[in-house]
């Protein structure tokens, strides 16, 4: 879609709605944004709808951990059993973990940094940006929704929220995610057993490897739609307050208060 | 005769005001307001994020908690699942917990600003003939006004 075809392009955009989501600035606490890295490598850059860095930060963090058996380790260590430990993990990719780990972190956080700045000089600029899109495929427009109700989506499934919300690719990556770690973690089979009072049986079937993914996955899932549609939902506000300062406040309008009737 | 009426950001607003237009009503005023900052308080953070800061701590602490939980729960008696959910619980509910207090400490200072009920966040003001002002605030009230005065 032709959605900047001013002839002469503003500086910055505070969104850009396409057909497959909306992406916009907003503004951040960066040690959010660090702390969501450091949960799982990508999330930060996810958050800051850096899409392409962030599937590429979170393809290579579960490639490298199903590598190493950091998964393990770490339940290893936390259970105390230190020699297991060091027996699980594989050294022949270890020390390339480190370095795109910490960079990830780093780069989420100073990137944050810099999008504030970039915020703050498009929020005044106040530069118009198309709020429509229609195509082929699908219709896009800014629109007020639910905070908790794409929570309680993302409760049920991971993606769903990011569907609501129409990020088409976002919620396309965490579904598929999701299944793989469905599926390689048995979780729901777990849970299958836990329901039925089982419990042994319950964490015998779960793979520990795979399920330590799921926290933090499930719950950036949620928090991400969460922000999200409370963005969305500001962005929606400040779109319309434009468009009206812009087009219903003509000049020379002068207001004769008289009393008030019924 | 000027109709004034307060509405909230909706695409109900844009509809009304084109309706409007629709009618022939043609001087329509629109005054978005600048809200008190203090309310939302509690949805910000140091670097007056976003309205996130509310439930952002709890997430990191609920993924946190769980990661632990789940570990530990590979050898406590009830297993992973359990103990990764009852670790969620507790990080979700402590972050919940700190930031309730965080809050409460910085209404103390502005107890009287807090906001109670609807707010409006526009006014709008739509001067017309008398005969066709009765139209316009039905109008108005059919797509959401919040509140509606008449002055003459």
């Amino acid at each position: 879609m032709n959605n900047f075809s001013e002839p002469y392009r503003a500086r910055r955009y505070l969104a850009f709605v396409s057909m497959f989501g909306t992406t916009l600035i907003h503004k951040r606490n960066p040690y959010t944004i660090g702390c969501w890295s450091m949960a799982f490598p990508g999330f930060g850059h996810l958050l800051l709808n850096k899409y392409i860095r962030g599937y590429l930060l979170v393809l290579w963090e579960i490639f490298i951990n199903q590598k190493i058996h950091l998964n393990l380790a770490i339940i290893y260590s936390f259970n105390g059993k230190f020699q297991a430990a060091r027996d699980v993990l594989d050294p022949r990719f270890m020390s390339l973990y480190i370095p795109v780990y910490l960079f990830a972190i780093w780069d989420s956080y100073r990137t944050t940094v810099d999008l504030n700045k970039v915020q703050v000089l498009a929020h005044r600029e106040n530069a118009r940006f198309s709020e429509f899109t229609i195509g082929a495929l699908e219709v896009n427009y800014l629109d007020k929704r639910k905070p908790w109700i794409s929570v309680i989506w993302s409760m049920g499934i991971p993606s769903i929220g990011q569907l609501y919300l129409h990020r088409i690719v976002l919620a396309t990556f965490i579904l598929l995610s999701t299944i793989v770690l469905v599926y390689e973690s048995r979780i729901i089979l777990a849970i299958h057993y836990l329901i039925l009072g089982d419990i042994g049986s319950s964490a015998k079937a779960v793979d520990a490897q795979w399920l330590l993914y799921f926290p933090s996955f499930y719950f950036f899932s949620l928090y991400d739609a969460y922000v999200s549609t409370v963005e969305n939902n500001k962005l929606f506000d400040h779109a319309l307050r434009s468009h009206l300062v812009r087009s219903y406040q003509p000049p020379g309008v002068t207001l004769t208060i008289g009393s008030k009737v019924d | 005769m000027q109709i004034f009426a307060t509405f909230d950001y909706t695409t109900l607003l844009e509809i009304a005001i084109t309706e409007l237009e629709a009618h022939g009503v043609s001087s329509i005023y629109a005054v978005p307001l600048d809200l008190r900052k203090e309310e939302p308080r509690i949805m910000d953070s140091m670097h007056r994020a976003d309205g996130m800061s509310f439930i952002d701590k709890g997430m990191i602490l609920a993924f946190m908690f769980a990661t632990v939980g789940a570990s530990k729960g590979f050898v406590w008696a009830w297993g992973p699942v359990i103990w990764g959910l009852i670790g969620a619980g507790t990080g979700f509910a402590l972050g919940i917990a700190i930031n309730g207090l965080l809050y409460l400490m910085t209404r103390r200072k502005n107890r009287s600003a807090l906001l109670k009920g609807k707010r409006g966040d526009v006014i709008l003001v739509v001067t017309c003939h008398e005969e066709k002002a009765a139209i316009v605030a039905d109008i108005l009230w059919d797509h959401k006004a919040l509140g509606l005065a008449k002055t003459k």
